[in-house]
């Protein structure tokens, strides 16, 4: 299998990520009770859910809408290291090693949580056998969507990077519609410079070009990807082989 | 001051399954599972084989390889005396993850993955244990990925020896010369930054000539650690 056709063969998979939807692979039953021992919450855009240097008191499961990763360097610059959404558990880490929250997490949109304690989030856990296996099985889904992205990112073209990060986004919240897999996140192109580690006219001329081509859709603060296959091949565009 | 998000990397003792076992469960474990040595070089575990077996190193060092989405395998890890190796499985009973492969002479304690899996079930802190090691691994493949996004070639190779050389040090034996060798090939290093071959043998050329390293066939030794740190730039989520 050579490399298209491997990250060609995760988009085409049926296997839906644990990790990205913790929730729904809970039992109904299941919900009811992470339900009953929740608050919901809403945060609207640029409001954060949690920051970093924090105590891990809480636990979130995302139920609607995005939000976005953020980690500070030494110049305090945020680093949008990746994109979360609906099913998305947020803050186990911190509750599984008790350490302080590693990053600053904000929302993108109108983005609705179910919030609960540490406390309750790790009783819950030990209660269901069952959503203690969906948790464990995320953990390792994660481990192996951090390894995933490639390393060699750092070294490729500006294009081939934003192509990956919005086929990672598409094998991870992408619906099927009548065309096809398609995914929709309310992104600026601010923050997709931010994540691909360029400056925004650079960010700005390609989704310009790919919209011309039909590979997508954007909006204000909305990037729709419609042609998968097409994305897969900016990708890897002159790297085939 | 906010602090560093995954400040200073995992620990050896994050790893270390073993050293936080009550000294009754080593026991237990030894007496059920048996220890199997491995030949420098040879793998003890490959990507995709059916998962039986469970390793505890008890000697030696392996490296960890993983598939990214390109069907690459890099080397993600280093692991030694304590670590548990081939354990997420237990979790997922799938093929395996990862490959392993050993550094040095590599001797293991083997335990069936049910009898792993029946001991974890049978401490209450046991699964909690493996849990906090996997987010030990996620969180430290997260900080890779954070820095390599934002430092150039010379930078990430210079982090990348010195995180892989601290993490050797905790796990290699008394031998100063071998305490600041780092056995991979120059192939490895520019797999695991993400650069070309080139790129690296041009960058490890000019520090053999500024007495930073001396390389060899397939190891590389650091002579200056103090200037690799400066190269690295210290980034602050490095601690």
């Amino acid at each position: 299998m050579n490399r298209y056709d491997y990250l060609a063969h995760i988009l085409d998979s049926d296997r839906t990520d644990p990790g990205a939807v913790f929730w729904t692979a809970l039992t109904p039953d299941e919900q009811q009770a992470l339900a009953d021992l929740s608050q919901e919450q809403l945060f609207h855009r640029d409001e954060p859910l949690m920051r970093i240097g924090e105590p891990p008191i809480c636990v979130m499961v995302i139920q609607s809408g995005f939000a976005k990763v953020l980690y500070s360097d030494a110049e305090r610059t945020d680093c949008l290291v990746t994109v979360i959404g609906p099913g998305n558990l947020v803050g186990e880490f911190e509750a599984i090693d008790g350490g302080r929250r590693r990053a600053t997490i904000v929302a993108l949109d109108e983005t609705r949580v179910y919030r609960l304690s540490t406390r309750k989030f790790l009783d819950f856990i030990e209660e269901h056998r069952h959503a203690d296996l969906i948790l464990k099985q995320s953990l390792i889904s994660r481990f192996r969507e951090v390894n995933r992205m490639p390393l060699s990112m750092a070294s490729r073209k500006p294009s081939q990077r934003l192509a990956l990060l919005l086929l990672d986004l598409l094998s991870r919240y992408g619906t099927d519609g009548p065309e096809g897999r398609c995914v929709t996140v309310p992104l600026t192109q601010e923050e997709i410079a931010n994540w691909v580690g360029v400056n925004r006219q650079i960010v700005n001329k390609l989704l310009g070009s790919w919209r011309s081509e039909g590979i997508l859709r954007v909006a204000l603060r909305q990037v729709t990807v419609l042609d998968a296959d097409r994305l897969l091949q900016q990708a890897y565009r002159r790297s085939i082989g | 001051m906010q602090p560093p998000p995954d400040a200073g990397g995992p620990s050896a003792s994050s790893f270390a399954f073993w050293e936080s076992l009550q000294p009754e469960d080593r026991d237990h474990l030894e007496s059920v599972g048996h220890l199997r040595r491995f030949q420098a070089g040879s793998i003890l575990m490959r990507s995709g084989d059916p998962a039986e077996e469970v390793l505890v190193v008890r000697k030696g060092v392996v490296r960890i390889y993983i598939a990214d989405a390109e069907g690459h395998e890099v080397m993600i890890n280093v692991l030694g005396v304590g670590a548990v190796v081939g354990s997420f499985e237990a979790v997922e009973q799938d093929g395996r993850i990862a490959t392993a492969q050993a550094i040095n002479d590599v001797v293991a304690l083997s335990l069936t993955i049910e009898q792993f899996v029946g001991f974890l079930n049978s401490h209450t802190e046991g699964w909690a244990l493996m849990c906090k090691i996997l987010v030990g691994h996620i969180r430290q493949s997260n900080r890779a990925r954070l820095a390599y996004r934002v430092l150039d070639a010379r930078q990430r190779l210079a982090l990348s020896i010195l995180d892989n050389l601290d993490a050797l040090q905790n796990y290699y034996d008394e031998s100063p010369e071998e305490k600041n060798t780092l056995p991979f090939s120059q192939n490895e290093l520019a797999g695991i930054i993400g650069a070309s071959l080139s790129t690296v043998a041009h960058i490890l050329a000019g520090w053999r000539k500024r007495g930073i390293v001396r390389t060899r066939k397939n190891s590389l030794v650091v002579d200056d650690t103090l200037a690799l740190r400066k190269i690295a730039g210290n980034p602050k989520w490095m601690g």
